[in-house]
């Protein structure tokens, strides 16, 4: 078991020595990302053994797909072979269409695990607010999508990742309302780890999408929110995980108290 | 003289449940031995009397409205409350005692949340039959089980399913 | 039973498991309260536990109906939870210390005096019941009491229906000798 040997806290430290090393050293940044990336896809491989519940597992297959296809996009993985065979334009249309292909699994896990919890029948249900939230979101994708067609911001092979990243969004007013009524737990921290990597990823097209020279701070907050968003979603898979191995050791606990009653 | 007639026969005649020709059987050999003529009366002022008697106990023992009208009152409010259950003490019933309960719930809320176990084991118990001894505790550990695996894992299931058997 | 308690009884039961919504919980309510406060009466349970235990069965009923399955009978199971109810109540009330609570002489004295009024107004059963064993009593009960077919009383006690008819046999036949007895001397 992978999750085994992954300790959030020796995960947060190495988190924030990557950031720092990103920051000073961006070369190295593709190679730890592309870590990063292919343990989180291997940790949600390792959730989705745990589940015996048919769609809950797909889900979390599903969220493997994101992840893996990121680390498929860097220079390490498959657009790697690409570029070599079809060069540096046909590369970064692959990766583009990685990218793409992820934020689809992303988006279908999210609505999976939404549609699985209502279907519970624990009690978990969005209220009026809620959609109208999730109208909002939609809306204001219509107006960015305007405007920047209209001003000319927008290149047009991102647009399908920009959608993805909208409706994930909408997906996660959805999801945040469920770990409302979650009252606390485990679960609803890793839900929201994966909201917050969505939000994140949100917030980094908007400010990709804001013409520099206007706002150079921009530009760093770009930057910064490049090299953490990838741990973002690595520790809440983290967390999740972890949940599997305490209760294989309070298992083994409670069977050996058991056995030497 | 050979009898015939077993006690199906004779419970069957008393009923009359007994096809014709079994029927025709009984009455012909009732007509012809005594002894079963002796038992067939017997058994019938028997049953005459059972019958009555019976009636008799109930009409002493009948509930009038108000008492049928202030059970269903108690009755609804019970229902209500499971509907909306706020609290172990409402799920709790038979061999799902609140002390079990509430251990169970302590080991699911740090990883599915507080609200969740309590509804978790709310929708167990809905789903577990009237308690039968020790074995509605097995179908509702089976049944929390199903729902747990189905939340947070096969993993978690598994403890939910020992610490529950561990029970006292 | 009469014809119209039947029929209420009929509709009752189709309209809860057609829709087992709080009214017609309510009809089946009316229709069964009554019997089930009987079987336990029978049972030589208290009036005030018999009615908490007719309620009971009634809210497991409510809870667990989805459990009745095609082809039950509603008027076996019933009776099997009613049982159940009872020998749990029996077992709970065995291992518990019975206390009496203080109670002015007046309200005792009135109390006995009506439980023997009643007594005498429920004519020979109880005392026939006596003569009974414990699986005799039921079967009786069910069956001339509460008006159970024999396949419903198998169903309940989870005895085979020729085993509940070798029963029913035996008891009247113990029957007819105490039922001859009391002729004779009334004679």
């Amino acid at each position: 078991m992978l999750a085994r040997w992954i300790n959030p806290v020796f995960l947060g430290i190495v988190a924030a020595a990557s950031i720092a090393a990103n920051l000073a050293m961006p070369e190295l940044r593709l190679y730890i990302h592309s870590a990063a990336y292919l343990l989180t896809g291997l940790l949600c491989v390792e959730i989705a053994r745990d589940y015996d519940h048919k769609l809950m597992r797909l889900s979390w297959v599903l969220f493997s797909g994101e992840p893996f296809s990121l680390a498929a996009s860097f220079p390490l993985g498959i657009s790697a072979v690409v570029s070599w065979l079809g060069g540096v334009t046909q590369r970064d249309h692959i990766a583009l269409e990685m990218v793409q292909l992820g934020l689809t699994c992303l988006l279908a896990g999210m609505i999976l695990t939404w549609w699985q919890l209502r279907q519970f029948g624990l009690g978990f249900h969005a209220r009026g607010m809620d959609w109208v939230a999730v109208g909002a979101i939609l809306t204001g994708m219509a107006i960015f999508f305007g405007l920047s067609w209209q001003g000319g911001w927008m290149f047009p092979m991102m647009a399908g990742a920009r959608v993805l990243l909208f409706l994930a969004a909408a997906v996660s007013i959805l999801l945040n309302r469920f770990c409302q009524q979650m009252g606390g737990g485990e679960i609803a921290r890793v839900i929201r780890f994966i909201i917050a990597y969505v939000a994140t990823r949100c917030v980094m097209n908007l400010v990709f999408a804001v013409n520099k020279t206007w706002a150079p701070v921009a530009l760093e907050l770009e930057d910064l929110l490049n090299v953490v968003f990838p741990w973002i979603f690595l520790f809440g898979v983290t967390l999740r995980a972890r949940v599997a191995v305490r209760a294989e050791a309070e298992l083994a606990r409670v069977n050996g108290i058991a056995s030497s009653i | 003289m050979k009898h015939p007639i077993d006690y199906d026969d004779w419970l069957g005649y008393l009923d009359g449940d007994l096809d014709q020709i079994r029927t025709a059987r009984v009455r012909e050999h009732i007509d012809h031995c005594s002894e079963c003529r002796s038992t067939w009366n017997e058994l019938l002022e028997a049953t005459a009397a059972l019958r009555s008697a019976a009636r008799e106990y109930a009409a002493v023992h009948a509930v009038c409205d108000d008492e049928v009208r202030s059970g269903r009152e108690r009755v609804l409010a019970r229902i209500r409350t499971l509907e909306s259950p706020s609290t172990l003490e409402s799920v709790a019933a038979g061999e799902l005692t609140v002390g079990r309960l509430r251990k169970l719930q302590h080991v699911v809320a740090p990883v599915g949340g507080a609200r969740t176990a309590f509804r978790l084991i709310v929708a167990a118990a809905g789903r577990t039959p009237v308690p039968q001894g020790t074995a509605a505790w097995r179908i509702f550990l089976e049944q929390l089980t199903d729902l747990t695996s189905a939340l947070c894992g096969r993993s978690m299931a598994r403890l939910v399913w020992e610490i529950g058997n561990s029970l006292p | 039973m009469s014809t119209a308690s039947d029929e209420k009884e009929r509709q009752a039961i189709a309209g809860f498991l057609s829709e087992p919504t709080e009214v017609r919980f309510c009809a089946l309510f009316d229709a069964f309260y009554g019997r089930l406060c009987r079987y336990f009466a029978a049972r030589d349970v208290d009036r005030s536990i018999a009615e908490e235990l007719a309620e009971n069965v009634m809210f497991q009923v409510y809870r667990h109906v989805a459990q009745l399955r095609d082809g039950m009978s509603f008027h076996g199971w019933l009776f099997q939870i009613a049982r159940n109810e009872y020998l749990q109540h029996r077992r709970k009330s065995a291992t518990s210390l019975q206390t009496v609570p203080y109670e002015p002489l007046a309200g005792r004295l009135a109390e006995t005096l009506d439980s023997g009024i009643r007594q005498e107004a429920e004519g020979p059963f109880r005392e026939w019941m006596t003569h009974m064993d414990e699986t005799e009593r039921e079967i009786l009960i069910l069956r001339f009491m509460e008006d159970l077919d024999y396949p419903e009383i198998s169903h309940v006690l989870g005895i085979p229906v020729g085993t509940i008819k070798w029963k029913v046999f035996n008891a009247k036949a113990k029957l007819a000798a105490v039922v001859g007895r009391r002729t004779a001397k009334s004679k």
